[in-house]
């Protein structure tokens, strides 16, 4: 029986998984549906693309779930610069300034779970949840928050991944009680939506332990370092540091003394014409704070993340009764 | 790599395949692999618009946009992609009761009101858990607008776009429509019977027949000034759904101006509970005094949201805002 390898090489296939000669993939036909699969030489189990079974070799030895990445490092380096480069206040010279000093390929770990808010038995909330399970990240909490690609898995021998694999410092216990934790706030929305009192029926589904890739970069700006994460599937930036311009951050602080003095003129005609100096002081309160808040934004050192939608978010839709296949 | 490639079987070429998707279709001669899970539920496709006419509505939609018109944008890159999604025919009946506040002062009264749930509908959920494609939830009434045919009785040359993955699979995708489809009922009964709470809802939801439909969506990434900056144009009618803009200094002056002027009508309005409370012994006149001291927090707050405005860095407009609920709303105010 033949068998052809992704390179174009026909090979003599028997029951084994045979390796091409040429490039060195691993060719076998599926188990359950006898499709042909060909696989990166270094994987030990895949789904099946045509049926989805999962397919391991009989000598598996790690159960580790790692996710592809689909760029590389100057990709990396190219996506963070041009996701800097429409931030509010960013140096006109960051062009030419942008210095990549240091990029990492991290693999963090993630228990991935399937989350069930039941209010009642109508109305309930389902989310897939990815907790971060590393301790030692610094952007964990700003993972907390992302929402993962949770797809394209393939498995992996640890020792030939090219990325730094944070270890589990949570156990499933600690993130079954986060997952719950979260499942809780899911019902928040419909609490206020439906006039409902009480707490939820939360159910989670544990659906495993997987490693998902991000890139952390590190460039320079003049003389300053700051840092990004960048998913490595998908090329969001989750997390940025970066520089405020000289001339914005001068801009801001006038603006925000600005504001400033000219509530407290306001605020002192008001007292004047009207005879009363409460409406004075809370005029000029609020000047004092609304000033300080655009004084507060022009600090040399901005974090900020992309802001593109996600589909964790539904269809607006203006109406209800739409059809397009329904036919009465 | 990655990703694992096969041959497509119809026409040979290079299939990249996501191990875990449900639905692939080879880009070049459109034939459709689906998983078991899913093989029996029909398949449905948008047929898109070409890049040409894509990039026509876009620039004309840039030529008369009161913000970008006389500007100079340069097109950096311009890429569709056909977004799958489940569309599931639903059959919802039920009831519900819920109040609203009527009148002011004296002629104040609570209003209950009730209403009866009979609706049959198609209902659209993305067919994937997370996608970050940009002006995405605005596709939801272009769905319906525009035509579509058969997967399998297209000319797929002529509209051939890479396919985004089916990773829900139809189980999840039952539940996950139901809870979308009553969140979102709720919502439109509450809003459009102007209630301020429900004393109950009871929906009961039935999922019948689902479909899979394809529909493009594209994006256009412009450059202005060393930015970069995205349009969303849904692929179907070419209409654009959602823009990104940078934010001009005029527009950062407009809210500080906005903002400057809030803080003085706050003063304005307190002085007026000022002499009110001065000049009147009348116990009605206390409710007058809480609806302006609330007048006072409502353009506080506003001038502090206008002042954060002026720090952000782009503008985003969608055919459909983000339905946020107005500030006295959200304080639980003139109920």
């Amino acid at each position: 029986m033949n068998l052809q390898c992704l390179c174009g090489k026909n090979l003599d296939y028997s029951d084994e998984i045979v390796v091409c000669p040429d490039c060195g993939r691993q060719n076998f036909r599926c188990s359950q549906c006898a499709a042909p699969v060909s696989l990166d030489k270094d994987a030990v189990a895949v789904s099946c693309p045509y049926c989805s079974a999962t397919l391991a070799k009989k000598d598996l030895s790690t159960d580790k779930l790692f996710f592809p990445i689909s760029f590389n490092e100057t990709n990396a380096y190219e996506k963070l610069h041009r996701f800097l480069q429409n931030r509010f206040g960013i140096p006109e010279d960051i062009a030419t300034e942008y210095n990549p000093v240091h990029i990492s390929l991290i693999y963090v770990p993630l228990h991935i779970y399937h989350i069930k808010s039941e209010m009642t038995h109508d109305i309930i909330e389902v989310d897939t949840k990815g907790i971060v399970a590393s301790n030692k990240i610094w952007f964990a909490q700003n993972m907390d928050n992302y929402k993962f690609a949770v797809k394209s898995k393939i498995y992996y021998k640890q020792d030939e991944i090219k990325g730094q694999i944070m270890g589990v410092d949570f156990d499933k216990v600690t993130a079954d009680n986060r997952a719950r934790s979260y499942g809780y706030e899911l019902s928040n929305k419909d609490k206020i939506r439906f006039n409902l009192h009480g707490s939820p029926n939360v159910e989670i589904k544990y659906d495993g332990l997987i490693y998902y890739p991000v890139y952390e970069i590190e460039y320079g700006y003049k003389n300053e370092k700051y840092k990004g994460i960048i998913d490595a599937t998908n090329g969001v930036a989750i997390y940025t540091e970066y520089p405020m311009g000289r001339k914005t951050r001068y801009t801001l602080r006038t603006m925000g003394a600005a504001y400033i003095v000219l509530s407290m003129i306001i605020g002192i005609l008001q007292g004047i014409f009207l005879w009363d100096y409460i409406s004075t002081l809370i005029v000029i309160g609020q000047g004092i704070v609304i000033g300080g808040v655009i004084i507060s934004g022009s600090g040399s050192r901005k974090k900020g993340s992309e802001e593109i939608s996600s589909s964790d978010k539904k269809l607006f839709l203006s109406k209800l009764d739409n059809t397009l296949f329904y036919k009465e | 790599m990655s990703f694992l490639s096969v041959n497509c079987k119809k026409c040979g070429s290079p299939l990249n395949i996501s191990p875990d998707s449900l639905l692939n279709i080879c880009e070049y001669c459109g034939y459709a692999y689906s998983s078991s899970e899913i093989k029996d539920i029909p398949i449905y496709i948008t047929p898109s618009l070409s890049k040409d006419e894509i990039i026509k509505s876009f620039n004309s939609r840039m030529a008369n946009d009161s913000n970008m018109r006389n500007k100079h944008c340069e097109i950096v890159e311009v890429k569709g992609v056909y977004v799958p999604l489940y569309i599931t025919n639903i059959s919802a009946y039920g009831n519900w009761k819920g109040t609203r506040t009527e009148g002011s002062g004296k002629y104040r009264r609570t209003v209950t009101l009730t209403g009866n749930i009979d609706l049959y509908c198609d209902f659209p959920i993305i067919a994937r858990k997370y996608a970050h494609e940009f002006g995405l939830p605005q596709i939801g009434d272009f769905i319906f607008r525009a035509p579509f045919n058969n997967f399998e009785k297209i000319e797929w040359q002529n509209i051939s776009l890479p396919v985004l993955s089916v990773d829900i699979r139809e189980e999840d995708s039952e539940l996950i429509t139901k809870d979308d489809f009553v969140d979102e009922l709720g919502d439109q009964i509450k809003g459009n019977n102007r209630l301020d709470k429900f004393d109950f809802f009871n929906c009961k939801v039935a999922a019948l027949k689902k479909n899979i439909l394809l529909f493009p969506l594209w994006t256009v990434v412009y450059r202005y000034e060393g930015g970069t900056y995205r349009v969303a144009v849904e692929g179907g009618s070419g209409n654009v759904i959602s823009a990104m803009e940078p934010m001009f200094n005029s527009q950062r002056a407009m809210y500080f101006a906005g903002a400057l002027g809030l803080g003085a009508v706050a003063g304005i309005l307190w002085h007026i509970i000022w002499l009110i409370l001065t000049n009147s012994d009348d116990g009605d006149v206390m409710k007058i005094v809480i609806l302006i001291l609330i007048g006072m927090g409502i353009s506080l707050y506003t001038a502090f949201i206008l002042s954060k405005r002026i720090l952000k860095s782009v503008r985003i407009e969608s055919v459909h805002n983000e339905p946020t609920m107005p500030v006295w709303k959200k304080f639980g105010l003139f109920r």
